[in-house]
């Protein structure tokens, strides 16, 4: 990258992390609008995320912008599909916290077989991939199986209830 | 032969050159407003955004718009021309296979960039108007046009913020990137009155300084006010701002095409349909107020 490149690429991230971090902004700065454009911003990623996962939506209901400012506040929006990373984050946040509807596990289940972690971000498994989920609610075992390029194959059994496993977030950023 | 070539592609330019000048009142075409939209007699075109659009799933409604001969252009958010990395091959290529694939005229994108030094915006966000800025977009611009197979047109953005120590207003500075560029103008009305409302500077007054030859299409949105700031949110009905400067646009130019975003809040087909009168009542109007001077 040249000179003046590097100048914009300096000016630009100076600007897009003082926006992200809510302040403090560059000097100079029209302080009301970046203020403004920093509401604007953390609105949106929680708007497409709310989109990406209408079943955390419905579960957080009114609180979805307090909770998820409590597990999302100060982390990057992550390069890639950031609507389905950041719901992702946030549900196993409450997974780990208490327990969470059948619908949202199943969804946690299908993120799972299609996506895995890697430097922190969620890409494509190029792969197959099995995963097994207990639904409280339904006091069923859910299996299934993902094939790329193949629908999702998954079957549900009965099941015992299974204690719950505290404290842990589980299948988290790596 | 290489000519022949060259050939093929000035006059496919020039065809798609033609269809862009018939393009008359269009929509952004939107799953949720897609029955609308189908419905939709007389509609003259229909703008589709690129990264919404996954080749291997086309959605069926708008591959039915586009095999009845309605004219597509496909619109893209995540190119950044306004940031310091040169245009994403990857992100161009998808650009001109959704085009493809939809027999689009046209592509368009922003000026504004999204992402910096492998932070993600989110979000379009504007260029420091400087001209060192300028030199890299200029450059930026010129290599999406080598890399695309039809023409660009280049989007003013709304903001709430201005970069301090710009060197350049916000009309001068598009309007030289685009000369400089040989680039068509995606013109926003609701984003210039957006920023000329916020910042306090007169958008008519800036109307004159922008190459209105160069208007491929444009765009009108609604907005509201926040904390008396204009948010040009895409999700409420078109207020009377947008459309008297619209108004003054049309009473200079006659744009090849106008359409109405709408990206939120989605309205009833009939409230969809008033907005779309209100733009054509606009024009029209504009139209009727130009005066024609005897040769």
């Amino acid at each position: 990258m040249d000179a003046p490149r590097l100048r914009l690429a300096s000016l630009e991230a100076e600007f897009l992390r003082s926006l992200s971090a809510g302040g403090p902004y560059p000097p100079g700065s029209d302080l009301r609008g970046m203020h403004a454009t920093s509401q604007l911003l953390w609105a949106k990623r929680l708007r497409t995320m709310a989109r990406a996962w209408p079943e955390l939506a419905q579960f957080l209901g009114n609180s979805l912008r307090e909770r998820a400012t409590q597990v999302l506040a100060g982390t990057p929006l992550p390069p890639g599909d950031h609507a389905l990373q950041d719901g992702l984050i946030v549900t196993l946040h409450l997974a780990a916290a208490g327990p969470i509807p059948d619908g949202m596990k199943l969804r946690m289940l299908g993120v799972k077989l299609r996506y895995r972690w890697q430097r922190g971000r969620l890409v494509r498994r190029a792969c197959p991939a099995m995963g097994l989920t207990y639904l409280r609610q339904s006091g069923r075992l859910n299996c299934a199986l993902r094939v790329p390029g193949f629908q999702l194959l998954s079957v549900s059994i009965r099941a015992f209830s299974l204690p719950r496993s505290r404290g842990r977030v589980g299948w988290g950023p790596r | 032969m290489w000519w022949r070539v060259r050939s093929l592609r000035r006059l496919q330019r020039l065809r798609r050159v033609r269809l862009m000048r018939t393009l008359g009142l269009g929509i952004g075409w939107r799953r949720e407003l897609a029955l609308a939209i189908e419905r939709r007699e007389g509609l003259g075109f229909v703008e589709v955004t690129a990264e919404n659009i996954r080749l291997d799933d086309i959605p069926p409604p708008l591959t039915r718009i586009a095999s009845q001969g309605v004219p597509v252009i496909v619109h893209g958010l995540s190119l950044s021309l306004g940031g310091a990395d040169r245009p994403d091959p990857r992100r161009l290529d998808h650009l001109a296979r959704v085009a493809e694939r939809l027999g689009a005229s046209l592509v368009s994108e922003h000026l504004a960039f999204v992402r910096a030094e492998g932070m993600e915006a989110g979000q379009l966000l504007p260029v420091p108007r400087t001209r060192e800025a300028l030199e890299v977009i200029v450059e930026n611009v010129a290599w999406a046009k080598r890399m695309l197979p039809l023409p660009l047109a280049l989007e003013n953005i709304a903001t709430l913020v201005e970069w301090p120590g710009a060197e350049m207003d916000e009309a001068s500075f598009l309007a030289e990137l685009l000369a400089r560029t040989d680039t068509g103008l995606l013109f926003d009305v609701s984003n210039m009155y957006a920023n000329a409302r916020n910042s306090g500077w007169d958008p008519v007054l800036a109307l004159a300084r922008l190459p209105l030859d160069r208007v491929a299409y444009v765009h009108v949105a609604g907005g509201t006010v926040r904390d008396d700031l204009y948010h040009d949110t895409h999700a409420h009905p078109i207020g009377p701002g947008p459309l008297a400067l619209l108004e003054e646009l049309c009473s200079r130019v006659t744009p090849p095409g106008v359409m109405l975003e709408r990206d939120d809040a989605f309205p009833r087909e009939s409230e969809l349909g008033a907005e779309l009168e209100a733009i054509r009542t606009a024009v029209a109007r504009g139209a009727a107020r130009r005066v024609r001077v005897p040769s």
